[in-house]
Formats: structure tokens, sequence, C-alpha cells
């Protein structure tokens, strides 16, 4: 149950705060369900702050959530919340913040490279002014513009040089 | 003297010597008496003589006295003469002698010391003219050592000189590299941001990722 919940979560998701903010927002959601109400529904108020996660929600198999119960439910959001902290996540730096469209592309590449339960995590840094940087267990390299300026600087220099001598 | 007081002394026995005839006996005194008396007559006679010659022995021998006294005198005064002629005579000699040897003494000083002096002279004069090498040997060792020590440092400050100012060059240069790569840097931030394409942007993104893979970079 906990592994087709991960996998459901992780199925359109590829940042990994993103997977856990979900993770939690699903729980509370059955565990307001489950042990309020009385009985699961769909139609069970969800998250007042996030409209996205609510549709997220509402968008769920009706199987998995039946699957659920006041039994297992601990056990399968601590199981499914553990395997999402041990998931060491790519992070990606980027000079301003990606639409959702080109994140999810950058998600599903990584996924074919590296695995299903691959995730990523977005870091702004206006300074690296365009491409990327990356850090990977603790381990941090630098693709964007910036660094290429910088690897090129004698160069760069050079050419600038000659064009004021003139 | 001694006569007067024999004579003294007879008297005063021959006396004595008939005041005790008288006492023993008139008698046999005539006779004794007699003998006695002629006895100390030629005593007297005798003694009278005696005394005669001895004056007369005396007087002679005082006159002889004199005699030869005078004659020692001249004598001794002759010889005195002599004697202090000779003695001048010498004492002239030795001293013109004396004199002589001094003078030469005290020309051979008189040598000897313009000798000395000349030697000293001498001596002097090498031991300044030595002083006076030594010195100026010192002085120009001394002079070529401070011209090359001022030489040395004056190289020193120079090199230190050009030093600080091909390092605040260098400094300076690095700065305006880095100033200008800053400038770069930060227009591109100011213009690619709002002006690169998401494509472009994307395929930057792609790019780096793809050469992660290559690099192994997730492993």
């Amino acid at each position: 149950m906990a592994t087709d919940l991960l996998t459901i979560i992780l199925s359109d998701t590829y940042i990994k705060n993103q997977a856990e903010k979900k993770v939690l927002a699903l729980k509370n959601y059955l565990l307001s369900s489950l042990f309020t109400e009385g009985k699961k529904t769909m139609t069970a108020k969800t998250t007042a702050d996030n409209p996205e996660l609510d549709i997220w929600i509402k968008s769920l198999d009706e199987k998995i959530i039946k699957g659920i119960t006041p039994q297992n439910v601990y056990s399968v959001f601590d199981k499914t919340e553990a395997d999402i902290k041990a998931v060491e996540p790519l992070v990606l730096y980027l000079p301003y913040d990606l639409p959702g469209e080109e994140i999810t592309q950058i998600g599903r590449m990584l996924r074919k490279d590296y695995g299903p339960k691959f995730l990523i995590e977005v870091t702004i840094d206006p300074n690296l002014i365009a491409g990327c940087a990356l850090s990977y267990k603790g381990i941090y390299k630098d693709y964007s513009v910036k660094q290429r300026i910088s690897d090129n600087k004698e160069a760069i220099l050079k050419s600038f040089k000659q064009y004021v001598k003139h | 003297m001694a006569v007067i007081s024999l004579i003294l002394y007879l008297e005063e026995y021959r006396r004595r010597r008939k005041a005790k005839l008288a006492e023993k006996g008139f008698q046999e005194a005539n006779t004794t008496e007699q003998k006695s008396l002629n006895i100390l007559y030629r005593a007297m006679k005798k003694a009278q003589t005696i005394i005669g010659n001895a004056e007369l022995e005396g007087i002679k021998v005082g006159a002889q006295n004199r005699l030869a006294e005078k004659k020692a005198e001249t004598l001794f005064e002759n010889q005195l003469s002599v004697s202090r002629s000779e003695l001048e005579k010498e004492m002239s000699l030795q001293v013109n002698k004396t004199y002589s040897e001094y003078i030469k003494f005290l020309d051979a000083l008189k040598e000897q010391n313009n000798q000395i002096q000349a030697v000293n002279q001498e001596a002097i004069k090498q031991r300044a003219n030595t002083i006076f090498d030594k010195f100026e040997q010192n002085l120009g060792t001394f002079l070529t050592s401070t011209e090359q020590k001022s030489v040395q440092s004056i190289e020193l400050e120079l090199r230190s000189a050009r030093q600080l100012i091909e390092t605040y060059k260098t400094q300076q240069i690095a700065i305006i590299d880095e100033n200008i790569i800053s400038i770069l840097e930060r227009t591109l931030t100011l213009i690619l941001a709002k002006k690169i394409p998401l494509k472009d942007q994307m395929d930057l993104v792609y790019e780096a990722l793809n050469k992660a893979k290559v690099e192994k970079f997730v492993v």
C-alpha cells in the first residue's frame, strides 16, 4: 500500500518538497476523513490554503483512498514519508523560476536517466545569469553562463583589451 | 822641671838626715856628717853639672829643634809649593784632559743624539707613511664598501619600488579585469533575465544536465 501511494505521488511530482507537501496534505485529509467523519469521501475538506493540492487529492484514484484504513494510515504515511526523505534530490540552481511545465519536462528527463523515484529541488540564484548549476550529495557543479564567463575570463579580457587598444 | 824636682828632693833628704843624726848622737856626727856633706856636695856638684849640661843640652836641642823645624818648614813649604805646582799642573792637565774628553763626549753625545734623532725622524716618517698608507687603504676600502653598499641599497630600493609598482599595476589590472567581468556579468544578468527566451534557457539546462550525465555527476 505504501509503495503504491509513493508511486502515485511521484508519478506527477518531481520536486521533493512538493512531494512532501502532497504526502502531508493527503495524510491530513485522510486522518480528518477517517477519524472525524467516520467514513471516507472525496468530498471531505482538504487544504483551504492550497487549491492545487485540493485538486490533486480529488483527482486520486478511489481505490487507493479506500485501501487506507484507520488501522494502517499511520504506518502507510510513516513509510511513505521515510521513503521520500530517503531520496537524495538533485538540487537545481536556476537564475529565475521556470514554469511548472518546464520543471515537469526536466523531471521526466531525469527520471529516464536515474530512475522513477528521482527527485529534484529548485533554488533560485539570479547571479547565474542563464543555464543552471547542480548540487548532488553535497557536491556543487556550476554549468551556468556565469561559470562559462569565469572559465573564459582570459579570452574575454583579451578580446576586450584588443578592442580597447584599437 | 825634673831637675828642679830632683834638687828639691835631695835638699829635703839632706835636712831630714841632718835632723836624724842630731837626735842619735852628736859624736858620730862630725865624721859622718863630713862625709855625707862631701858626698852631698859632690852630688850637688854633679847635679848642677848635670843640670847645666841638661840645660845646655836642652837649649841645644831646642835650637836644633827650632832649626830643624825651620828647615822642615822650609822643606815642607818647598815640597808643598812643588806639590802644589805639580798638583796644579796635574790638575790643569787633568782638567784640560777631562774638559777635552768632556767636549769629545759631548760631541759624541751630540753625534749620537743627531743619529738617534735622524733614526727617530726616519722611524717617525716611516711610521707616519705607514699610517697614512694604511689610512688611505682603509679609507679606500671604506669608501668602496660604502659605495657598494649604497649602490646595493639603491638597487634594492629600486627593485623594491619596481616590484611595488609592478604589484600595484598587477593588482590594478586584476581589479580592472574583475570590474570588467563584473560589469559584463551584471549587464548580462540584467539583460538576459528579461530577454533570454525560455527555450534558450531550457536548452542551456538540458545541456548542463547532459554534461552532468556524461561526467557521471549523479551516481
